[in-house]
């Protein structure tokens, strides 16, 4: 599949990234605005929590460990409002201490930094749009 | 001095004048300045206040009297006159207070002026009442408020009225404690006065009395008939009556006795007559005695005649005894002849001569006898008595009784007995010996008087003779020793026989200082030295002179000193000043094999192991002792056998026989040596136990620091690489969707370099934090906690740890290795973001560093607010291996290297303490100087 046909398919979807990281959440919005048809993006897990209800986005990728509020923390709270949230997790490293943590949430994780082949693929997994 | 009683009385009328004279001064000096008191410090206060009281009511007075008068009710003349008059009495009443009062002046003068105005007023009023009628008069003082001005008056005279009042209350006061203490004053002069008087009445009847008591004994011994010079004075006229009465008395027993004596003088002078008579009679017989005396000298010339006769013929016979006379005059021999029936001696001239006492040719045997010494006499008695019996000849010495000098005479004689056989008469010879018995007896005395026992010794060894040292040596008498055998004076049988070798030595001349042991008669042992002699080398058979000495106490004393030398285990030795041994103790002959016979005399050398030894050193050791300092020093010493050993050795100059000497002890310190050694060696395998021990800790340490360091960097890394991972994607995107133009690379490029020269950087820091210093040197501490700070930002920053820092300067600079300085500040900073991490949540985790220098001390506290160590922790978090945290976390060496380094590599001290809810530690260095940097 080339990058057209992930485009095809994702540009019906809307995605939320979560990074502490200003220059990721910033790059990755630059790269993926191509295949999805709103990207959105938050510094923190509270921020993370404002967009979701402000924007309802069909996938959030966010990153773990994060100040103030992780990755879990914002996962758990966004999923009491919408049990349908799809999420993608990506760890920097002991990704091993939260396997149980991502299992609550499909078990859907990726190891920092992202091959973004994998990560298209991820994405159509959780969207099911894979067939 | 004498004090008359009289005098006494006077003295003393005139100390009680004097008393009462001063007791009535002092009251009336008293009585006055009681008045003065009350006075000056009670009246005038309090007339001043009544004054003012008076006055104030005055006041009120007049305006009741004016006001009436200016209602017109009273007659205005009358009133007039009595404001006048009470206007005199509030002059008066002014004057006192003004004089008196003791409060401010202008007090005085606001009276005065309100007075002065309230007074005009009413004048003023009564003259309108008079011209204009009253109620102008009234309308004129409501206009001027002359009841304002009154009350103003009224309330300034209180205030005189008050403070005089207190006045008067106060000096009150003052004047009663005065008055109590005046009063007491008095009563105790009073006592003291009573006192004095007191004591001067006791003094005075104590001498009135010792005056009487010497009266007295005056008495007594005029009574006893002795004439006293006693001074009567007119006032012990009664006394005087006494000596009066006494004196008569005596004089009628003088009287008595005169009569008696002059009684007995008519006696003697009675019997005296008696006595010349009887003097007369006795003269006259005395005469007629004299008569008679005349008569029996001529009869005695007659006899003379007589005499003469006799002696012409006698002459013959002595002629021919002349030459016999000559020739024993010239011996100096005399003769004599006792005439037993006769009981006389008969004496040549020369026995006379040499006895003295003989001037009558002849004497019984009673008169030699008192010639003869007392204490020979029995002896020269027995001896004629033994020779008339027994009919032998006899010898004998004697000694005259003269006085001055006595002669020693050598008596022989033989008896002469007649036709019957009885002895008739005795002949011998006199000789005078006496200077021959004085040679004797100064040798008897050369060897009685002798300090030595002398023995003359016969062949066979029996005493011949002692001296009396002899006897009082061994406590014998004369006659015990002898004739007997030495074998008494020998201690047993044994030592007697052994002694018969010393015989067989004489012939070569003698022998001397032999020492041995005697007994004496007690039975107790003692020490001789031993000296012989024959008379005759030749002939032993003539004798021997054996000399003892007692020796005891020298033996015993040598004895003692000589076991006590040798008991002493050290080696001793004494050598001369050039170095030659003069004595050795058994510890000398243990420590080097030689004995006395085999190193006396030799040099010290001997000892000296000179392959080892700097010779001229312990020469001048030897020199230095010499000069008088003693010395102590350890050398290698030899034995005999030649083996060597360390030996140390005391050496001092010292006396040995009188002699100037070097005394040594000395010790063989083979086994110190060894010990020291061993020691030494201990020291060391500790010493180098401890430093493997520790370094095995700084391996470990920076293993630990190793692995959190990689922790680090992962932080620091995993920014840069996710970065670069995106921009990566997004460069890979642009071309799948051949979107790619010059301004995307350029920023890809850009991106991508920023990154990787952020991460090269990072990887730098790391690994100059991991080289070894080489060198201490002069660093910032503000730089140096900067550096570590960075090192550790990331992984502070992913547990949203916030550090803070407080530097007050950043000059200051210390000096050492500055990454172990570095490393400390880590590990601290890494125990509080572990306890951070497990204490608090994410949005509260605080660290903060500060800086702060003051008197050349820099103090760094890194405080975090965790809640503090626990405190059945707080002692051993720096021991190494201690953790409070999962094995997974901690090594346990962390707080222990910054321990070391702060306080082993860099001096200073950490230490850590609770505070503002968490654990502060506390590193104090001291800042370096400049010099310190270039040495």
């Amino acid at each position: 599949m080339d990058r057209a046909e992930y485009a095809r398919i994702m540009s019906k979807y809307t995605v939320l990234f979560v990074d502490d990281d200003d220059g990721i959440t910033e790059n990755l919005a630059r790269v993926y605005k191509r295949y999805f048809k709103e990207v959105y993006t938050a510094a923190n897990g509270l921020l993370g929590i404002e967009q979701y209800e402000k924007y309802k986005p069909d996938l959030v990728i966010t990153d773990v460990t994060m100040p103030k509020c992780d990755g879990i923390k914002m996962a758990t709270e966004i999923k009491k409002a919408d049990p349908e949230l799809k999420v993608i997790f990506s760890s920097g490293h002991n990704e091993e201490d939260f396997i149980k943590e991502f299992e609550k949430f499909g078990g859907f994780y990726l190891t920092k930094p992202m091959d973004m082949a994998t990560l298209l693929n991820l994405i159509l997994v959780v969207l099911k749009e894979e067939q | 001095m004498r004090l008359s009683v009289k005098s006494i009385n006077y003295i003393l009328s005139i100390f009680m004048l004097f008393i009462f004279g001063l007791f009535f001064l002092f009251s009336l000096l008293h009585d006055k300045s009681t008045i003065a008191i009350v006075d000056d410090f009670y009246e005038h206060p309090f007339k001043v206040s009544m004054a003012a009281v008076r006055m104030r009511s005055d006041f009120r007075t007049m305006w009741e009297i004016s006001t009436s008068d200016v209602a017109g009710e009273v007659d205005t003349a009358n009133t007039k006159l009595e404001l006048k008059s009470l206007e005199n009495d509030i002059l008066a009443e002014m004057d006192v207070v003004k004089n008196r009062y003791l409060g401010p002046k202008e007090d005085i003068e606001n009276v005065f002026n309100s007075y002065d105005q309230y007074r005009t007023l009413l004048h003023t009023a009564m003259d309108i009442n008079e011209k204009k009628g009253n109620k102008e008069a009234l309308k004129y003082l409501e206009e001027n408020e002359a009841k304002e001005k009154l009350r103003e008056l009224v309330e300034n005279s209180s205030v005189i009225v008050n403070y005089a009042q207190n006045k008067a209350i106060f000096f009150r006061a003052k004047a009663d404690s005065q008055l109590e203490s005046y009063i007491y004053t008095s009563l105790v002069i009073c006592l003291v006065v009573v006192g004095l008087f007191l004591a001067a009445a006791f003094f005075a009847m104590r001498y009135i009395n010792k005056r009487f008591a010497e009266i007295h004994d005056a008495l007594l011994q005029v009574d006893n008939g002795k004439l006293v010079d006693i001074e009567v004075r007119k006032y012990d006229i009664k006394e005087f009556a006494d000596i009066k009465a006494s004196i008569a008395q005596m004089a009628e027993r003088l009287e008595g006795s005169y009569k008696t004596i002059s009684e007995q003088a008519v006696e003697l002078e009675v019997s005296l007559e008696q006595a010349r008579e009887a003097n007369e009679r006795m003269m006259e017989q005395s005469r007629e005695i004299e008569e008679t005396n005349v008569e029996l000298e001529s009869v005695n010339e007659e006899l003379s005649a007589t005499n003469a006769a006799i002696r012409d013929q006698a002459r013959e016979l002595h002629e021919s005894e002349d030459r016999l006379r000559e020739s024993q005059q010239i011996a100096k021999i005399g003769s004599w002849t006792y005439f037993v029936e006769d009981d006389r001696f008969e004496v040549s001239d020369v026995a006379s001569d040499i006895i003295g006492g003989f001037d009558e040719y002849y004497a019984a045997f009673s008169d030699a006898e008192l010639l003869v010494r007392e204490g020979d006499r029995k002896f020269f008695r027995d001896t004629f008595g033994a020779a008339i019996t027994s009919k032998e000849p006899f010898y004998m010495t004697v000694a005259t009784s003269s006085q001055e000098e006595p002669k020693y005479l050598s008596i022989r004689g033989k008896c002469v007995c007649d036709d019957t056989g009885k002895v008739a008469s005795m002949v011998g010879t006199l000789q005078d010996i006496t200077q021959i018995q004085k040679a004797n007896e100064l040798q008897n005395a050369l060897i009685n008087n002798n300090a030595m026992c002398i023995f003359l010794a016969s062949q066979d060894r029996k005493i011949m003779k002692a001296n009396e040292r002899g006897c009082e040596m061994f406590g014998y008498d004369r006659t015990e020793l002898e004739g007997a055998d030495f074998s008494l004076i020998h201690t047993d049988m044994e030592s007697f026989l052994a002694f018969a070798n010393e015989y067989s030595k004489l012939r070569d001349g003698g022998l001397t200082n032999i020492r041995y042991r005697m007994r004496k008669k007690d039975g107790s042992i003692f020490w001789c030295s031993v000296s012989g002699a024959p008379l005759d080398t030749s002939d032993l058979s003539k004798g021997v002179i054996w000399t003892l000495l007692d020796i005891d106490d020298t033996v015993l004393l040598e004895g003692s000193y000589k076991d006590f030398f040798n008991s002493i285990q050290y080696s001793m030795y004494v050598l001369d000043l050039d170095k030659n041994f003069i004595e050795i103790n058994s510890g000398f002959t243990a420590m080097h094999g030689f004995g006395a016979e085999e190193i006396i005399g030799k040099n010290v050398i001997e000892i000296i192991d000179c392959s080892k030894n700097d010779i001229e050193q312990i020469n001048r050791y030897y020199d230095l002792a010499i000069s008088g300092e003693p010395q102590t020093f350890e050398f290698w010493s030899v034995d005999k056998n030649g083996k060597s050993f360390p030996k140390e050795v005391s050496i001092a100059r010292g006396k040995f026989v009188y002699k100037d000497a070097i005394v040594t002890i000395g010790l063989d310190i083979t086994r110190q040596k060894q010990l020291e050694e061993n020691l030494q060696t201990l020291v060391d395998e500790e010493t180098r136990k401890r430093m493997e021990r520790e370094h095995m800790l700084v391996q470990q340490s920076r293993l630990a620091i190793m692995g959190e360091m990689i922790s680090n960097i992962a932080h620091q890394w995993r920014q840069p690489l996710n970065q670069i991972s995106v921009l990566k994607d997004g460069l890979v995107d642009d071309y799948y969707f051949k979107d790619l133009n010059d301004a995307k690379m350029e920023h890809f490029n850009s991106s991508v370099t920023e990154n990787l020269r952020y991460m090269s950087v990072t990887i730098d820091d790391f690994r100059n934090f991991f080289r070894p210093d080489k060198d201490k040197t002069e660093f910032s501490v503000v730089e140096s906690i900067n550096q570590a700070v960075s090192l550790v930002k990331d992984s502070m920053q992913s547990l949203d740890i916030d550090i803070s820092k407080k530097f007050d300067s950043a000059d200051m600079r210390i000096f050492g290795y500055q990454n172990e300085f570095a490393q400390a500040i880590i590990n601290i900073l890494s125990n509080a973001r572990d306890a951070l991490k497990a204490n608090n949540d994410a949005d509260n985790r605080q660290i903060e560093i500060g800086v702060h220098g003051q008197g050349g001390v820099v103090s760094i506290t890194i405080q975090d607010n965790a809640g503090g160590i626990k405190s059945d922790v707080v002692d051993r978090i720096f021991d190494p291996y201690f953790t409070t945290k999962h094995k997974s976390q901690g090594t346990g060496l962390g707080l222990y290297m910054s321990k070391m380094i702060i306080e082993q590599n860099l001096g200073g001290k950490l230490t850590v303490a609770n505070k503002n809810n968490g654990a502060c530690f506390l590193i104090e260095l001291a800042i370096s100087k400049t010099g310190e940097t270039n040495g």
